[in-house]
């Protein structure tokens, strides 16, 4: 009988149960390949180089809004904090101090942005309210929710029917960019709450100089709400009011320098201030046209000696720029020729139109420089086509006259002979733009498809909200725009002082052709690039427009 | 003697230990980890789909003051469907009906009391609408939907009508759907018109089963892009047309029309940039030389007259503008200033890649921007000429897409959208390594241990 000894020094296996002898034996083994299969699992492949945002910690969930999420929020960018002195300059006569110190890691507050402003570092008291609508952890700006369409929107639609933007979308899309900026810009402790209200007034009629009553009723509401700024001051009448109710105001359509400078610090914009536009028409009027035929106009004006018109509508905003661009080309000893009118009324555009041409045509007028609304070239065109009538149509860029969607809308005939300057830069679609990006760092879900306007506005009042320093007012934000280093990106060259509250200050030269398909739609007639450079004022070279001359 | 085999049960034990955290680190590593997508998945993209039914389109310049019947859109991005479905728009008309009067009066058609679209997102909760319109005298019905798949579709129907008594038009269907397909497999945006007849009777000229499709399947470039449009049955007074050849239809019943100052323009199949349209089919008023050296003169070209005469009607009330601008757009196509057409049908679709965004916000290195102007490719170049059999449009007989224009690629042979490599290898190499030593470390010490035990014999 076989006998086993037992060693009780130097037990058996057996002498351990399965698992004991499992966790002495194989457990190391055991807990390695349970920790390789976890890295295996859950550490990400290499990442992508391109087209990969670099903010994925702070994706939000679909229908979240950037209201309330900032209490007791803390600074981004405090871990950069270091020792030093100011990080800017403050403008002339400002008076905000900026104590943060430049960043070590970066000079750029958003490296790729290429608007962002000089990465700032912050840490310390903010000095809470330094202005109603500023606490300690918020900045409140107001938005105001109208019950029709947006003015880009109502022209999308008129080029052709397509999937429009909704109030949700919007407002999604406000929120995203807002939460984008309030994570990567330099707000001292602070974030932007987006406060939407519905208004009582009407951009239509705002536009068309009407519903003054109603806006400024929209303006004290902003004022009882408590808001630091507003984003939708999209109107003269309101933005008039926003301004009068020292409510900062983001967007107003094209107003001139000297209206800015009246409405001083409180009103800015992405478009181009009037008198901007007007000195851009005139330099190129100038350096390129005056004294010349008219070798892109049709019919029996070819060729004829270049005789000016100035169109514009007649409200004082507008016809304080249209004086500029008069006085500058007078100056230049180029005759403005005659100053023609009209009344921002959709429902007489068609009557005006009529009488209008008749004016111009009687007067000999070869060469139009448009400072007007999209609209009444619709008319204008197609009324000067039945008269066979086609002067040269100088495009100066006011209020979207330079996209392709307007264009669209004129008689060709007549846009065949349409050329100038633009501030905007080539149509592209918006998945393509920096908004889309920065909301994509958000979401993961799509954006309005008016994602690039609603980000470049709101950049413009986040360049502000960082520049100003934590000491927030409406005298500090102008004094750190002012501050704001001058940047060349894909909306034109920003930079802002005394004089200057809007972005564009520069432009490039396009010509309308007929033919050509738009990228921005894919249908047909498109402005086109002739050299693909961009203008700063007093750099548009001399000799002929670049635009072929039509057949 | 016993063997030595219970002595390798552990090496045994850790060898297939080893083999097995390396098949699992492969597949984990592998093409499926990171929840990448597998090699056949399809991304979503992008897509368009429009379609229309009917629509009376005067125009000034080339501003439409167009009222649509039947629209249904779809089109999608990404993982976002979305859809609209419209059974009357009145377009430019509408807004100005709704807009309160130049003297402060109530507007005479409130926006509320408009039809309007129905338009779905597939975020919403409420992402399918199937209903009535309701603020029309004639029947007509709405349908949208939208779904994460992503799949948008919209189907829209509209009852017959007759325009100015002199055009009956037959009942019609408009559907749009734009997403993955067949089970996720393929990417997709197609439209579809059909209107059921449409007659003349003054020119005794009738057609049947008019039929317009756009597709643009961008999975299948070669096969899946198509246009066209094509006529189930056409007469003049009773006598038969070949309806195979729409092309040559159309031209016997211009020739009828003509006594009318009508003429039909037949649609066109074409493709442009990377949509590809079929055009609506217009009955439109052509330039006379007789009749419009008549009217000119009359309704446009004596300025003086005109200028003083609705001036003074401008002066009676400001109301009056809006009937001096409707006297212009109908007054266009006499004076040369706009045109006037009923359309039937059109219908247009697009679908591809996600656009690629350059900007990498908070990355290195500046932004690729664009500054080369892509917009002068004129539709000379990018436009098929109309096909002598109706009009068709295939896209394996299509001019290619020009440049700047977002290349169609299969989905199933692109290139995965993660790359391997980086720290995984590293870490799955230490670890196989790490395994791979202590297995032979733990063989090497069951080897010693079992020359140490002692051997007994029963």
């Amino acid at each position: 009988m076989a006998s086993n000894i037992h060693d009780v020094s130097n037990p058996p296996r057996t002498y351990f149960s399965v698992w004991q002898r499992l966790l002495r034996g194989y457990g190391p083994l055991a807990v390695l390949i349970v920790t390789l299969l976890l890295m295996s699992l859950l550490i990400p492949s290499k990442v992508q180089g391109s087209g990969t945002n670099v903010n994925t910690t702070n994706n939000r969930a679909a229908g979240s809004t950037a209201s309330g999420t900032n209490a007791g929020a803390t600074d981004p960018n405090a871990a950069n904090s270091a020792a030093g002195g100011g990080a800017t300059t403050p403008g002339e006569g400002g008076t905000a101090v900026v104590p943060g110190s430049p960043c070590t890691d970066r000079p750029d507050q958003v490296t790729g942005d290429p608007y962002s402003p000089p990465c700032i570092a912050f840490s310390g008291d903010n000095g809470g309210s330094t202005y109603h609508g500023v606490t300690a952890t918020e900045i409140h700006v107001a938005d105001r929710q109208l019950n029709e369409k947006g003015f880009q929107q109502t022209l999308a639609a008129l080029a052709g029917a397509t999937l429009t933007d909704t109030p949700d979308d919007l407002k999604r899309t406000i929120d995203a960019l807002a939460q984008y900026f309030n994570d990567h810009y330099q707000f001292y402790g602070r974030k932007i709450v987006m406060d939407y209200y519905n208004g009582v007034g009407s951009n239509t009629d705002e536009l068309l100089g009407k519903g003054r009553d109603k806006a400024e009723a929209d303006a004290t509401t902003v004022k009882s709400m408590g808001s630091f700024a507003d984003f939708s001051a999209n109107s003269e009448p309101y933005a008039n009011a926003l301004a009068l109710n020292d409510i900062v105001g983001f967007g107003d359509p094209y107003l001139s320098v000297k209206w800015h400078d009246e409405h001083a610090p409180y009103i800015w914009s992405i478009a181009s201030a009037g008198t901007d536009v007007a000195n851009f028409a005139a330099e190129y009027a100038v350096k390129k046209l005056c004294g010349k035929p008219a070798d892109r106009a049709g019919g029996n004006l070819k060729g004829q000696p270049r005789k000016f018109a100035s169109f514009a509508p007649e409200n004082s905003w507008y016809q304080e720029s249209v004086q500029v661009a008069r006085e500058t080309q007078q100056a230049a000893g180029c005759d403005p020729g005659v100053n023609v009118q009209y009344q921002l009324d959709l429902g007489t555009m068609s009557n005006q139109a009529a009488n209008l041409i008749a004016q111009m045509q009687s007067q000999g007028v070869t060469t139009i420089l448009c400072g007007c609304d999209p609209i009444i070239p619709v008319f204008l065109s197609s009324r000067a086509n039945s008269q066979g009538y086609y002067p040269e149509f100088i495009i100066v860029g006011t209020a979207l006259t330079d996209t392709d969607i307007v264009g669209q809308l004129w008689d060709q005939n007549f846009a065949a002979h349409a050329f100038g300057v633009s501030s905007l830069t080539e149509p592209r679609p918006p998945q393509q733009s920096i908004g889309y990006a920065a909301y994509k760092t958000v979401r993961q879900d799509e954006p309005a498809f008016s994602v690039e306007l609603i980000y470049y506005q709101m950049a413009q009042m986040a360049i502000g909200l960082q520049m100003a320093g934590p000491n927030l007012t409406p005298e500090t934000f102008r004094d750190g725009m002012f501050a704001y280093p001058r940047k060349l990106g894909p909306a034109g060259s920003w930079g802002f002082s005394d004089h200057d509250y809007t972005t564009a200050d520069d432009v490039r030269e396009i010509c309308w052709d007929p033919n050509a398909v738009s990228n921005y739609n894919q249908k047909k007639g498109a402005f086109v690039e002739t050299d693909h450079q961009r203008y700063v004022k007093g750099s548009i070279p001399g000799g002929d427009p670049l635009c072929p001359i039509p057949p | 003697m016993n063997t030595n085999k219970p002595g390798y049960r552990r090496t045994r034990r850790a060898a297939i230990a080893t083999f097995g955290v390396m098949a699992v680190t492969f597949f984990a590593t592998g093409p499926t980890a990171s929840g990448a997508p597998a090699q056949a998945e399809v991304k979503p993209g992008r897509g368009l789909a429009l379609a229309e039914t009917e629509k009376v389109d005067p125009r000034t310049g080339s501003l439409s003051f167009a009222i649509t019947t039947g629209r249904s859109i779809a089109g999608h991005q990404n993982t976002v469907a979305q859809a609209s479905s419209q059974a009357f728009d009145y377009g430019v008309i509408g807004s100005t009906a709704a807009a309160e009067g130049c003297d402060g009066s109530a507007s005479s058609l409130p926006a509320e009391k408009q039809p309007s679209a129905v338009q779905v997102d597939s975020r919403q909760p409420n992402s399918t609408q199937d209903v009535d319109e309701d603020k029309v005298p004639a029947p007509a019905h709405k349908y949208a939907s939208a779904q994460p798949t992503p799949y948008g579709e919209a189907i829209t129907t509209t009852a017959p009508q007759t325009i100015g008594g002199f055009i009956n038009i037959g009942g019609g269907i408009s559907k749009a759907h734009s997403g993955l397909v067949e089970d996720a497999t393929q990417r997709e945006a197609q439209a579809i018109s059909d209107v059921s007849g449409i007659s003349i009777p003054l020119a005794g000229i009738e057609m049947s089963s008019l039929h317009w499709e756009a597709t643009w399947r961008s999975t299948d470039p070669e096969n899946g892009v198509v246009g066209v449009f094509s006529i189930g049955s056409a007469s003049i007074q009773g006598q038969a047309l070949p309806a195979n050849d729409p092309s040559q239809a159309l031209v016997q019943i211009n020739g009828a029309l003509a006594s009318l100052g009508m003429s039909i323009v037949p649609p066109r199949a074409y493709k442009s940039g990377d949509v590809i349209f079929v055009e609506p089919m217009g009955i439109s008023i052509f330039p006379s030389p007789t009749r419009d050296a008549l009217l000119t003169p009359l309704l446009g070209g004596v300025q003086p007259v005109r200028q003083s005469l609705f001036d003074a009607l401008l002066q009676q009330s400001c109301k009056n503008s809006t009937y001096i601008t409707i006297f212009d757009i109908v007054s266009g196509p006499f004076t040369g200033g706009g045109s006037f057409s009923v359309l039937l049908g059109g219908v247009q679709a697009s679908s591809g890649d996600a656009y690629e965004n350059a900007f990498c916000l908070g990355c290195d290195g500046p932004p690729k921007l664009n500054t080369t102007n892509t917009n002068t490719n004129t539709l000379a170049n990018t436009v098929a000429a109309p096909s002598t059999a109706g009009a068709t449009f295939k896209g394996n007989t299509a001019p290619a897409a020009p440049p700047g224009t977002a290349a169609v690629t299969p989905a199933a042979a692109k290139k995965l959208g993660r790359a391997r490599g980086g720290a995984l290898a590293g870490v799955g190499l230490a670890g196989l390594g790490m395994i791979a030593a202590m297995a032979e470390g733990d063989r090497r010490k069951m080897r010693r241990a079992q020359r140490e035990i002692p051997q007994f014999e029963e």
